[in-house]
């Protein structure tokens, strides 16, 4: 009787695994970038998406529904962004049936370095492990010309040739909506829109619904743009003469993004009366801003009431700023500074309303510096022409290489977070 | 008085083999060297055993009188015995999970109470762990208590206390090959015998191969404490037993040295004739050891004993690795062939007896149809169609096939995702 069991029990399990619903089918685009939306459409089989969705990534981390901004359109299509932070590699998106199991969805998350280079070709270097080419966006003369990556990192301003355009990232790039005509000196990518400011204007172009429209301001002089990662507030870097003593200075002036556009600080918060600053950046949450020019570096702490009081770290000697960049919020609140001249980059960190330099925080290059960004959380990218260095803010260390390297000099770098 | 107390004891230590059997024809073989004499002399009493049990039929065994053990804790008893009650109580209920788990507290217990020389609450509560385990649904843990139980006392539960379905399960565990592991024994200082539960398996040197399951194991030096632990033999594994030994002033069994002192007089004394009563043997091979003995040369005198005579005296020399040859040496050098065997049953008692009704072969020729020569014996062959693999194969093979059938053609559509 014993020796019998076995045998029932193997009998009565190869119908039970015969018989279950057979293996999903999964056709399309499977390879994705960081950012991007991915829609899945339930074309055949039963029991619909009942809206619940979780992707775990090639490092086991699970981003929930509300993490990856799911949108269930009706019980047969639902859609979700693949969330920053992600680890590139394999990961599986699990979506949860109305009944039955869930099915597993496989994609290949990639993040991307975008470099714009002194040849005008935005170059698009996906880190390991990748599964997407390394190539460059077609179509698009970006010489001269300038890129911002959105903060959730699925969207790429570019403004060249007097073109603005705004592209939907992916294994291959997509405008958003046609491209419009616009002049500038900086931009900045932000939630839906860009925001522009040239010698005589600030305007944010909104790209939604695949149709532009624009609201704008009077401004003059503008030099450098930074924006929050909501795109609510935006600090200008400009050539002014606030006191109106006939001498010019660096002046930073902070507007509200809403239905219109609103200036703050009226008048403008000078920081010197020698305008060599070049480089701006604001903090992700709006509170702080930076700036930096040939002796210091400036911050600016806005989160009090009254005129703020610009605080400034003077640099040892004089550098040639190429390039601020401003970790995520949450990120301990850090930014780097790349200086050509010296060939560092000088790491700081927000001591609640005052900033200070890290401890030891700056890391010396072979070569000068030419571009930063940051990565995903502290991870700092830093080119120095056609090779990008990496390196955590957090731990100032010998830079490595990325693993990626671009075909020209980098004149400005972006990297999804 | 002190033999007597000893053979007490060993009558505690050695359950069921106490009684004279009619059919007495089992040699107990004593290694009773003094000192460093005795490894040697258990070594090639173990060696004895071995040949003399090279049949199917087991006749010799190792015999060895231990010291006093320590008296029982009679708190304990009671303590344990309070808990079994519950547990037979929640038994009754059929209240399996809280019997077992009562049951066990008692086990915990009567492991203590065990090494004072009683193993009948042991015995008792692993028979009520298996019988709830088993009731529970939890057939491994019914089967290993009651494996457990079975390697303390061979015989079936109590019938008027377990159901037959439990007697069943009793038979089950018998009946089914038993996994074995294996051991490697070692002491320090070296030359310690051990016993595994009752038997004594021979000095803790080399690797022996048991039944898998729990063993409360004793090891003895003389001029040591009696060792004891729990150790449970793993199946499929060889586990190490490195018995640390502590010098103590315990005295060596009374019997023992009496047993030395009679092995040098014309004929068998009292105490040796005891002892053969007691252990059921009605042969006794006494081992001692001569002088200047070590455990690197010894020299190992036999006294065999055969209806209260000395049937035969021996002597050879022990070196490590030789205990064999020594054994073959005091014992017989040439093994019988199975027919002089038969013929010549009573001259040589090692030989191995053919039970009777069974037919005695030399090769498979000599037996019958379906019949192969299988130790010495006649046995029948089952042919493979009639092995339960091979009808669980062809179980699994009619399954797979009506599957691979019944499949594409009831199987719903396959779900498709298309991602954008």
């Amino acid at each position: 009787m014993t020796r019998a069991l076995p045998l029932l029990s193997l009998c009565a399990l190869l119908p039970i695994g015969g018989c279950g619903e057979p293996d999903l089918e999964v056709k399309g685009t499977l390879d994705r970038v960081i950012g991007e939306t991915v829609t899945l459409n339930l074309e055949q089989g039963e029991n619909g998406f009942s809206g619940e969705i979780e992707l775990i990534d090639a490092g086991a981390h699970r981003f929930n529904a509300a993490a990856l901004k799911a949108n269930k359109a009706d019980e047969r299509k639902l859609s979700f962004v693949v969330p920053s932070g992600a680890t590139p590699g394999k990961a599986t998106a699990r979506v949860e049936r109305k009944d039955g199991d869930p099915f597993r969805v496989p994609l290949d998350v990639n993040r991307l370095v975008l470099a714009l280079d002194d040849q005008g070709a935005i170059e698009v270097l996906p880190l390991s492990p990748a599964s997407i080419p390394t190539g460059a966006i077609g179509g698009i003369d970006a010489l001269g010309g300038q890129i911002s990556l959105s903060a959730s990192g699925g969207e790429l301003a570019v403004l060249a040739q007097d073109q603005l355009t705004l592209l939907a990232l992916g294994a291959t790039p997509k405008p958003v909506a046609p491209a419009i005509a616009q002049s500038g000196k900086a931009i900045v990518a932000l939630p839906g829109g860009v925001l522009v400011c040239s010698d005589t204007a600030l305007t944010f172009v909104s790209f939604q619904g695949g149709t532009t429209s624009q609201i704008s301001t009077t401004l003059s002089g503008c030099k450098a743009l930074a924006a929050d990662r909501s795109g609510a507030k935006a600090a200008v870097l400009s050539t002014c003469d606030s006191d109106k003593d006939t001498t010019n200075e660096d002046c930073l002036t902070i507007y509200d993004i809403g239905t219109s556009i609103t200036q703050v600080t009226n008048p403008p918060i000078s920081l010197d009366t020698n305008p060599s600053a070049s480089h701006v950046a604001m903090r992700p949450d709006g509170k702080a801003v930076v700036v930096a020019d040939s002796d210091a570096v400036y911050g600016v702490w806005l989160d009090v009431t009254g005129v703020p009081n610009p605080d400034a770290e003077k640099w040892s000697q004089a550098a040639s700023v190429v390039g601020i960049a401003m970790a995520p919020l949450g990120q301990g609140e850090i930014f780097a500074v790349a200086d050509a001249t010296s060939k560092q980059v000088v790491l700081y960190g927000f001591d609640k309303t005052d900033f200070k330099p890290f401890i030891g925080g700056a890391v010396a290059l072979t070569e000068a510096p030419t571009a930063l960004a940051f990565g995903a959380g502290t991870r700092l990218y830093v080119a120095a022409g056609t090779a990008i260095y990496t390196f955590d803010a957090t731990q100032p260390d010998a830079p490595t290489a990325a693993g990626v390297s671009a075909a020209s000099a980098v004149s400005t770098l972006a990297v999804q977070p | 008085m002190k033999v007597s107390r000893s053979l007490t004891l060993l009558s505690v230590l050695l359950p069921g083999l106490l009684e004279p059997t009619a059919a007495a024809q089992e040699i107990a073989v004593i290694p009773a060297g003094s000192g460093p004499g005795l490894g040697p002399t258990a070594a090639v009493g173990r060696a004895i055993v071995k040949i003399a049990n090279k049949g199917r039929r087991r006749r010799a065994k190792l015999v060895y009188v231990l010291p006093d053990l320590p008296a029982e804790n009679p708190r304990l008893g009671r303590k344990a015995g309070k808990l079994m009650s519950a547990a037979a109580r929640a038994f009754q209920m059929m209240e399996y999970g809280k019997a077992v788990e009562l049951a066990e507290k008692a086990e915990k217990i009567y492991k203590d109470v065990a090494k004072s020389g009683k193993l009948e609450g042991y015995v008792e509560s692993q028979h009520l762990i298996a019988a709830s385990a088993f009731f529970d649904g939890q057939m491994a843990r019914a089967k290993g208590a009651m494996n457990d139980a079975y390697l303390a006392d061979p015989r079936p539960p109590p019938a008027k206390r377990f159901s037959p379905q439990v007697q069943d399960l009793y038979n089950q565990v018998v009946s089914e090959p038993p996994a074995h592991g294996a051991v490697r024994l070692g002491s320090a200082p070296p030359g310690a015998l051990v016993w595994f539960h009752h038997k004594l398996v021979g000095p803790a040197a080399g690797t022996i191969r048991l039944r898998a399951g729990l063993y409360l194991v004793r090891a003895y030096l003389p001029g040591h404490g009696v060792y004891q632990r729990w150790f449970r033999v793993q199946a499929h594994k060889t586990r190490d037993l490195m018995i640390p030994l502590k010098q103590d002033k315990t005295a060596e069994a009374e019997t023992m040295v009496q047993l030395r002192a009679e092995s040098a007089e014309a004929e068998p004394g009292a105490t040796l004739n005891q002892v053969a009563l007691n252990v059921g043997a009605s042969q006794v091979i006494l081992l001692t050891s001569g002088d200047n003995c070590t455990p690197q040369q010894c020299r190992i005198n036999m006294g065999w004993t055969k209806e209260a005579k000395w049937h035969r005296m021996g002597q050879a020399v022990y070196q490590p690795g030789g205990a064999r040859r020594a054994a073959l040496a005091l014992v017989g050098r040439k093994r019988p062939t199975v027919a002089r065997r038969t013929n010549r049953q009573t001259e040589n008692p090692l030989a191995p007896i053919v039970p009777p009704g069974a037919r005695a072969c030399s090769l498979d020729s000599d037996c019958g149809f379906r019949e192969q020569c299988i130790r010495g014996q006649c046995g029948s062959v089952t042919p493979f169609y009639q092995k339960w693999w091979f009808w669980t194969l062809i179980g699994v093979g009619v399954a797979g096939a009506t599957v691979g059938i019944v499949l594409p053609l009831t199987r719903p559509d396959a779900p498709v995702i298309s991602v954008e």
